[in-house]
C-alpha cells in the first residue's frame, strides 16, 4: 500500500494531469453556453459528414423502396390535384400556411429511449429549431438543432418528447408521448373517462402547439386501458408511419408562427 | 514534507477572494475594449513549495480554479487553465534550476533566488496560464487572433501586480 502510494505520488502526477483537465473540459462543455454550442456545432459538423457518406452507399440499397414510396406519394398528390380542379372552391389551407422543405434522412436511430434523426438539411436550407416533421403519412419528429447542412431532430420515439394529439372523431385532446417499449406503439393520456374513444378511431395533430399543422394523422387506437385511481385514459396508439424505414420527410414551418408565439407570450 | 503549508492555503483563500471581489471588477480596457483580463490569483501555485508532490499541487491548481470559477460562473474554464499551469510548473522549475539544484526547503521566491529568476519563473507560467484559459474560452482555433491579442495584454496587466506584490511584501515563502 505504501508502495502504491509511492509510485501514484511519483509517477501518477501525468494521469492525474489528464482525469483533471478531462474533468474541466467536462463542465466546461456541459455548463458553459457558448462552448456548449461551439462542441455540438463541431461535433454535428464531424458526424454529419460522415453519416452522409455512409448514407450513400446505404441508399444505393434502399433505392427501390425509396423509388415505390415516392411513386405512391405521387399517385396521392395527383389524386388531390384532381379532386382539387374538380372542386375549385376548396383551398389548400395547408399549403397556404406553411412553408414546407423535403429532406432526407440521413440517420435514423430506433433502438434506443431517446432517438433522434439527422437531417441532410440545415440552416442554409431554411430549416430551423422546433420546426414540425411529417413523413409521407404520419408525424416523425421536431428539429432539435441545426447546423449550416445538417439538423438533427428528435424521433417522435424519443421518450422526452410530448406532442398535443386529439381523437378526430370526438375531438378530446390529450397527450402522445413514447413509452420506450415498441417503435410501432404510442401512448395517449389526459383523455378524461368520460369520452367515447373506440379502438380504430384515428389520432391526429392539433392545431394547440404551434409546431404542427392541424389534423395530421398519427396512428390508430389499438387499445384503451382504464388504470383504476386515475381520471383518464391510458390509450395505445398504432403509429401509421413506419419509423424504421424513414428516408424522404418534409420539415413544416408555420408561416405566422412569430406572431402567434408573441401574441401567446404576452397573456402570460 | 509533503503537506500544504498552511500560509500557502491562507494565501490562496485571499488571493482567491481579491480575485473575485476586486480584480475581476476591474476594466481597463472599458466595455468596448475587454481585452484586458487581471488574472492574477494563479501566483499562489506558482509560490507553493518546490517540494511539494506534482500531484498535490495539480489537485491544490484544481480546486482553486472551481473556487474562482463558482465566482466567474464558468465551470472548469479556470481550473483547467490553472491544473495546465501546475503540470507545467515542474517542468519551468527544472528549466531554470541554478547550478547547485534546489534544497529542500526552498520556496520559489526573490528572495531565495532573485528578481531575475522570479521574473523568468513567473511569466513563463503566467504566459501558459493565460493562453491556456483564453483558448479554452474561445474554445475554438477561429478566434486566434483575439487568443493572442488577450493573451498578450492581459499577461502585462496581470504581471505587473505579481511583479508588485513580490517586490513589495518580499515573502520568505
Amino acid at each position: 500500500m505504501q508502495n502504491l502510494l509511492q509510485f501514484i505520488l511519483r509517477y501518477g502526477s501525468f494521469f492525474t494531469f489528464l482525469i483533471l483537465e478531462a474533468i474541466c473540459i467536462f463542465m466546461l462543455v456541459n455548463y458553459n453556453e457558448s462552448q456548449r454550442e461551439i462542441y455540438l456545432y463541431s461535433s454535428q459538423l464531424t458526424t454529419g459528414k460522415i453519416y452522409d457518406s455512409f448514407n450513400e452507399i446505404q441508399s444505393y440499397a434502399h433505392l427501390r423502396e425509396v423509388n415505390d414510396s415516392l411513386a405512391g406519394e405521387n399517385a396521392k398528390l395527383k389524386a388531390q390535384l384532381l379532386s382539387l380542379k374538380k372542386d375549385s372552391t376548396v383551398t389548400d389551407t395547408f399549403e397556404a400556411d406553411f412553408d414546407i422543405i423535403a429532406c432526407e434522412v440521413i440517420n435514423n436511430s430506433i433502438l434506443g429511449r431517446n432517438n433522434m434523426i439527422t437531417l441532410d438539411k440545415g440552416l442554409d436550407h431554411n430549416l430551423e429549431k422546433s420546426m414540425g416533421i411529417i413523413g409521407p403519412s404520419g408525424i416523425v419528429g421536431i428539429v432539435k438543432r441545426c447546423g449550416k447542412n445538417y439538423s438533427t431532430a428528435y424521433s417522435i420515439l424519443n421518450t422526452d418528447l410530448r406532442i398535443s394529439a386529439r381523437i378526430s372523431r370526438t375531438n378530446y385532446f390529450g397527450t402522445l408521448s413514447w413509452p420506450a417499449k415498441d417503435i410501432k406503439t404510442m401512448v395517449l393520456r389526459a383523455i378524461p373517462k368520460h369520452a367515447d374513444v373506440r379502438i380504430g378511431d384515428t389520432v391526429t395533430t392539433t392545431s394547440f402547439s404551434n409546431i404542427f399543422p392541424a389534423d395530421i394523422p398519427i396512428g390508430v387506437v389499438e387499445n384503451v386501458d382504464q388504470k383504476p385511481g386515475r381520471a383518464d385514459f391510458s390509450i395505445d396508439v398504432k403509429l401509421i408511419n413506419d419509423m424504421s424505414n424513414l428516408s424522404f420527410v418534409y420539415a413544416v414551418k408555420k408561416k405566422d408562427k412569430a406572431d402567434r408565439e408573441s401574441i401567446e407570450a404576452n397573456n402570460e | 514534507m509533503k503537506r500544504l503549508p498552511l500560509k500557502n492555503i491562507i494565501r490562496i483563500i485571499v488571493a482567491g477572494l481579491l480575485q473575485v471581489l476586486v480584480f475581476k471588477q476591474i476594466q481597463l480596457g472599458g466595455a468596448d475594449f475587454n481585452y484586458f483580463h487581471l488574472l492574477v490569483y494563479p501566483v499562489v501555485i506558482m509560490l507553493l513549495p518546490i517540494n511539494l508532490p506534482s500531484v498535490i499541487v495539480l489537485l491544490v491548481s484544481f480546486v482553486t480554479g472551481l473556487g474562482v470559477d463558482a465566482f466567474y460562473d464558468t465551470p472548469g474554464l479556470h481550473a483547467g487553465a490553472l491544473v495546465m499551469m501546475g503540470f507545467s510548473r515542474p517542468a519551468v522549475l527544472r528549466f531554470l534550476a541554478p547550478d547547485s539544484g534546489y534544497t529542500k526547503t526552498m520556496h520559489p521566491v526573490a528572495n531565495n533566488f532573485g528578481l531575475l529568476w522570479y521574473i523568468q519563473y513567473t511569466s513563463i507560467l503566467l504566459f501558459i496560464f493565460l493562453l491556456t484559459y483564453f483558448s479554452l474560452e474561445a474554445f475554438t482555433p477561429v478566434y486566434i487572433s483575439s487568443i493572442l491579442i488577450k493573451t498578450f495584454l492581459s499577461f502585462i496587466a496581470s504581471f505587473v501586480i505579481i511583479l508588485l506584490h513580490q517586490i513589495i511584501m518580499n515573502p520568505k515563502s
